[in-house]
């Protein structure tokens, strides 16, 4: 196997390949030149289908960031920020629409040259709304505030939001905003051609995929970011964990994904071989239906929260490698993340107080539980009922088989659950939960009519300082004057690799081994 | 012995609709394929057209009468994850699953029956207690552990073989290893086991005593009679063919039929787990069916019995 060691031949190739991005007025990526090798990736599971219009499931987002490029990117460390993509630059026409000039001389996977009329497409409902346009699609959770695309020229676009809205350069760079190809969709005929070889603009081509067995990108030698840093990558399905590690131990692949922290010692041993990853933009919370007799008491709900020891919890199930959070946001929100809102508290005394206070009587409240469907859930789950013993609440759990148990009427009861931020502001986060359509509403567990009327007024606020008074209140309401939830950790992605391997983890469930990746564009 | 046919062939057909019924039930009332295939981040309302394409919106009832009369005109349905028919993708993968335990269930013939018969004629010798100790400890050590063990010491301390999946005929030894131990302990033991009861029969002793060479004995009377127990165990293994490899396919990531049970049943891809568990009832019934007729082929007093409604 060759290594990713540089020579003079990797310097020459990668110096050729900066000169070429400084002409683009692009970020350096090193490149590999010819010594690329093709990167073995043993992964959990297979994607429903690779194009990321259409699911954001996490088979999905480890390949489609390989496939497709957005108009505007997210740069990937823990701030967020945006960076230029398939858009050069772009500028503000007014409150609900964004003026957006587009790379020339960009090529999709097919040869065929990337314009104007690709944006207008890929933000079109024939493509966002799926199928037949039924909807079975889930970008429409981020972009369903665009109204139309303007094709201005062959190079520029204006994307118009139906009302005012300050985040749409953010929804232009959020899951299911990748471009694809009109001309190779029309071509296809159908959604079924369509996803079996969908055509994007990134750094690597699907060659084949074969159902729960692999998928197999080849360089996009073209692409116009830089000379890929790989040949090609081998997505090789191995579902259980165990195999996974093993082929790895054994190089039989050169990265793997989903590594639970149980398996971080045994990765360790292997003096080639480490642990990479960390938070990603997602809160693991308890949810609470706070319609029954008890878990409606306010005082009974702060204090679920106060008697928690998270510092212990993250530092025993997760070798401290978890985010804390201050509220429900992370601090990749930027203007929107209120840094100096209070941290959750661990105050076993106050939680006894607000106790007595609600006429706490020890009466049970019930805990429904998957089995591990999230790492580290039973055990978790397990030190939390002691720690809520020791304040007096009386948690019983309920082993569940599936969701639908979980959510099945009346549910009184408070349960696991996760939300991952699919653009880093409130509004792609806890409003998507917490909203007045958000998913608590929909089942029918929480409602508060002055959250409701914030984030409305939140959508349609541009003004920094006046978002940040705004989402201040709101935090406060999730964290202290109607919880609906009780707030955990952050999560976490973990991947096993070959320490040789030059890459480094992203803020969210995409994998990127483009020239993109800061393994490249920080050297 | 038309009759006897008729009872075996009804009641398969039975039993077929039994496992269909159940199945149906069973993955509708335990988890929401939305969910699962949509992935935990879908909006409730993508979800909610998930539903309405494939049906799952409807009353339960109404999905059971539709999937019974689309099973009636051979529709097995489409799979949720792939779109395409759920036959087709069944079917493509009873080739690679049959790579694993055709192998494995001759070596489970080949090891098990001799080694049966070999510790039943040299009873309470030291080969008989270590053939007997090694079918316990190959019948009782789950195919997982075996696979993980085998795959630390021959694929990861020795890199002898690959640890799992696809490609070369390299692949295929350690799944068939670890499919094919516990078969032959089993075999092992019930051989053993039905040998020792047909050389406690009279007429073994009697042959015997007639002066036919005891190999001769073996052969013309033993043997046969204690085929019939065997028969019905190989029956079973014979059964297994095309979804005995469930664990050993998830533990070596084998592209089978196993695997793709496994997969789909996680996601709640309904059509193709109904798919499979039809295809393995079909599977069983028949296999049990050819060891009636069989029974009634070895041993004629069998299917008289049975055509008569005797023991």
């Amino acid at each position: 196997m060759r290594d990713l060691t540089f020579t003079r031949r990797n310097i020459l190739a990668a110096a050729a390949a900066g000169g070429l991005i400084s002409v683009t007025g692009l970020r350096f990526a090193a490149a590999q030149g010819n010594n690329r090798r093709t990167l073995k990736v043993g992964m959990s599971g297979f994607p429903p289908a690779v194009e990321p219009v259409l699911y954001a499931h996490t088979a999905t987002r480890r390949i489609a960031p390989q496939m497709f490029d957005t108009l505007i990117a997210f740069d990937q460390t823990p701030d967020m920020a945006l960076r230029p993509a398939l858009a050069e630059h772009w500028e503000r026409v007014n409150g609900k629409s964004v003026r957006l000039f587009l790379r020339k001389g960009v090529t999709f996977h097919d040869g065929g040259p990337f314009t104007a009329e690709d944006v207008a497409f890929s933000f079109s409902p024939e493509h966002l709304l799926g199928p037949d346009m039924a909807g079975k699609a889930t970008a429409m959770e981020t972009l369903d505030t665009i109204d139309k695309v303007d094709i201005v020229d062959s190079h520029t676009v204006i994307v118009h939001a139906k009302g005012d809205d300050a985040l749409l350069e953010k929804r232009l760079a959020s899951w299911g905003a990748e471009i694809v190809s009109k001309r190779a969709f029309v071509a296809a005929g159908s959604w079924d051609a369509w996803t079996a070889a969908p055509i994007g603009t990134g750094p690597y081509r699907i060659v084949s995929q074969s159902l729960d067995v692999e998928v197999v990108l080849a360089a996009h030698d073209g692409y116009w970011g830089g000379l890929p840093p790989l040949e090609g990558i081998h997505f090789r399905i191995i579902p259980e964990l165990a195999s996974r590690v093993n082929a790895l131990i054994a190089r039989e692949v050169d990265f793997i994904t989903d590594l639970s922290p149980d398996m971080f010692s045994e990765i360790e041993k292997h003096p080639k071989l480490e642990v990479s990853g960390g938070p990603v933009q997602n809160i693991r919370a308890l949810s609470i239906d706070t319609t029954g007799p008890i878990l409606g008491k306010v005082g009974v709900r702060r204090a679920l929260s106060l008697a928690l020891d998270r510092k212990a919890i993250v530092q025993a199930l997760w070798q401290d490698r978890l985010l804390i959070p201050n509220g429900y946001q992370l601090p990749s929100f930027g203007d929107a993340y209120i840094e100096d809102f209070p941290g959750l508290a661990y105050d076993p005394e106050l939680a006894r107080k607000l106790l007595a206070e609600s006429g706490y009587k020890g009466e049970t409240v019930t805990y429904r539980l998957l089995n591990n469907y999230y790492p580290n859930q039973v055990a978790g789950a397990q030190i939390m009922v002691e720690m809520w013993r020791a304040v007096g609440i009386n948690v019983e759990i309920q082993m569940m088989e599936n969701w639908a148990q979980i959510e099945k009427k009346p549910i009184n009861a408070i349960y696991d659950d996760s939300n991952t931020a699919t653009f880093p502001d409130p509004l792609g986060h806890a409003w998507r939960v917490f909203g007045s359509s958000g998913a608590n509403v929909k089942e029918g567990i929480w409602g508060n009519e002055e959250y409701f009327g914030l984030g409305k007024k939140l959508k349609e606020t541009a003004d920094p300082q006046a978002r940040r008074s705004i989402i201040r209140r709101m935090l406060e309401i999730v964290d202290r004057e109607d919880p609906p939830c009780v707030i955990l950790h952050g999560s976490g992605q973990f991947y096993g690799k070959r320490k040789d391997i030059a890459w480094v983890p992203g803020q969210t469930l995409d994998l990127n081994f483009g020239p993109f990746n800061a393994a490249y564009t920080q050297n | 012995m038309l009759r006897f046919a008729a009872i075996r062939i009804l009641r398969a057909v039975l039993t077929i609709a039994l496992v269909v019924t159940f199945a149906f039930l069973v993955l509708r009332l335990s988890g929401d394929p939305a969910r699962s295939i949509m992935g935990d981040d879908a909006s409730p309302e993508a979800m909610a057209a998930f539903r309405r394409e494939w049906g799952l919106d409807q009353p339960l009832w109404a999905q059971y009468l539709h999937y019974f009369a689309a099973i009636l005109h051979g529709e097995l349905g489409r799979s949720m994850r792939g779109g395409g028919p759920a036959l087709d993708l069944v079917l493509g993968r009873i080739p690679a699953t049959l790579m694993l335990t055709l192998p494995a269930l001759l070596m489970k013939l080949a090891i098990g029956i001799p080694a049966g018969i070999y510790a039943a004629l040299h009873r309470d010798s030291a080969i008989d207690r270590a053939v007997m100790v090694t079918a316990v400890a190959g019948y009782t050590v789950p195919s997982f552990v075996l696979g993980l063990v085998l795959v630390q010491v021959l694929a990861i301390w020795f890199a002898w073989l690959p640890t799992g999946g696809t490609g070369s005929l390299q692949h295929l030894i350690l799944p068939i290893i670890t499919l094919g131990v516990g078969g032959a302990a089993v075999l092992a033991r019930f051989v053993r086991s039905a040998m020792l009861e047909v050389l406690g029969q009279p007429y073994i002793r009697t042959a015997s005593a007639k002066g036919i060479p005891w190999a001769a004995v073996v052969r013309g009377h033993a043997l046969p009679n204690a085929a019939i127990p065997t028969v019905t165990i190989v029956g079973f293994m014979v059964g297994n063919l095309i979804a005995g490899a469930v664990v050993v396919e998830s533990v070596f990531s084998w592209p089978g039929l196993g695997n793709l049970l496994v997969v789909s049943v996680t996601a709640r891809d309904l059509a193709v787990v109904q798919c499979i568990l039809l295809l393995v009832a079909v599977a069983m019934v028949l296999s049990n069916l050819i060891v009636d007729f069989l029974y009634g082929f070895l041993d004629p007093r069998l299917a008289e019995a049975n055509s008569t409604g005797g023991h």
